[in-house]
């Protein structure tokens, strides 16, 4: 399976997952992405921005004082849940998600952690 | 007891928040299950400055109308389902003689779960026939509550109303307001390293939390772990500029998200 299969695939199976991006947090670009909601690619690139600002200080300090780096993020605001996931051994790969309010975000999140491990191993 | 003052913008943005409707109308104060209806009462009656009938509905079908004043109690003018009632709605106009009686009837109505709404109308004050009435702030110390920590506990509902939707798996968490004490709850070697943190961090938290939401007057929360689901996870939620950060233990995706979607409902 491509990259781009691993996301269309999980985008369709919660179509209420508007957007799955696969991206390169050093260089802030989001390099594939599936999903119902056709974003431009000006719109991915500051949503990965969004992902380094949630990992970013003062709460990645004070979550490495609590528990260790942080690899797993989720920012809710009144129109969307995001979810951003670092993968572990090689911390600018992430996939990036914007989701409805209604998602069940704890299989969700199980679903993306699995899909990036894949991701990774193709990579 | 009443006579801290609560800063002016504070309240001014409190009382900017959308109001609820129920299908009738009705302006919901506490939903049924959630808030404190005696708080919600006593802090409607003393934003009320104007000549009002506060018409009072509680979940259980009970009601009561309150004519008010100035923050002052003027009459009980009628009340329905009220055990007690009786020894106050005959009276054309209240003093401190009746405070007691007044103060059993609100506590029986108001009682926590039950839920308020109200409907505010105008009611004309005979010239001939003006009451001082019973200062709201004297029925709030018999009932020994403190309105003006009331008044801010408004200002940051929705926090408090997603800290008791998440439950226990919110282990420690404190919340920073200006002008007013922080709000604290859990072990306290968990609570000390968040208030250095906010001492030492608010500014630059503010400003991490603005790249993350849409618009700076938004509420926005988030949440940050090893995985998201074990272990420990840090909760930070801003709305109307007041900050709670704390410690999640275990799944921290679904509990949120539920919260916050339960707060905003």
């Amino acid at each position: 399976m491509s990259v781009l299969e691993c996301l269309q695939s999980v985008a369709a199976a919660y179509p209420q997952a508007r957007v799955v991006a696969f991206a390169d947090l050093s260089s802030r670009m989001v390099l594939a992405s599936a999903g119902s909601q056709n974003l431009t690619q000006e719109h991915l690139d500051s949503l990965c921005r969004e992902a380094g600002a949630s990992f970013a200080d003062p709460l990645a300090t004070l979550a490495i004082e609590a528990f260790g780096e942080a690899q797993g993020a989720i920012v809710i605001v009144p129109d969307a849940v995001k979810l951003f996931l670092r993968a572990g051994h090689e911390g600018s790969d992430a996939l990036c998600c914007i989701c409805d309010h209604g998602i069940d975000l704890g299989l969700f999140v199980t679903a993306i952690r699995a899909t990036l491990d894949e991701i990774s191993d193709i990579s | 007891m009443n006579s801290k003052k609560l800063s002016t913008t504070s309240r001014l943005h409190a009382l900017q928040t959308s109001s609820r409707f129920s299908p009738g109308g009705q302006r919901i104060l506490v939903a049924a299950g959630g808030g404190n209806p005696l708080n919600a009462l006593l802090l409607e009656i003393d934003e009320t400055l104007l000549a009002r009938t506060l018409h009072f509905e509680n979940e259980g079908g009970a009601s009561l109308d309150l004519e008010v004043a100035g923050r002052r109690i003027l009459r009980l003018a009628a009340a329905t389902g009220v055990v007690g009632a009786d020894s106050c709605l005959s009276v054309p106009a209240l003093d401190e003689s009746h405070l007691d009686d007044l103060r059993r009837i609100v506590e029986a109505f108001a009682a926590p779960g039950r839920g308020l709404r109200v409907v505010t109308t105008p009611f004309d004050r005979l010239g001939d026939s003006v009451s001082v009435g019973l200062p709201v702030a004297r029925l709030a110390d018999a009932l020994a509550i403190d309105l003006t920590a009331t008044a801010a506990d408004q200002t940051d509902g929705f926090l408090q109303r997603m800290i008791g939707h998440i439950g226990d798996g919110l282990v420690a968490w404190t919340i920073r307001q200006a002008n007013t004490d922080d709000r604290s709850a859990g072990p306290e070697e968990m609570i000390t390293p968040l208030r250095n943190f906010l001492d030492e961090d608010f500014e630059t938290l503010n400003a991490q939390l603005d790249r993350l939401s849409p618009a700076p007057a938004d509420p926005v929360c988030t949440v940050l772990g090893a995985d998201l689901v074990g272990s420990h996870n840090l909760l930070c939620v801003r709305e109307d500029g007041a900050v709670l950060i704390g410690v999640m233990d275990g799944d921290s995706t679904s509990p949120v998200l539920a919260a916050w979607n339960a707060a905003r409902s």
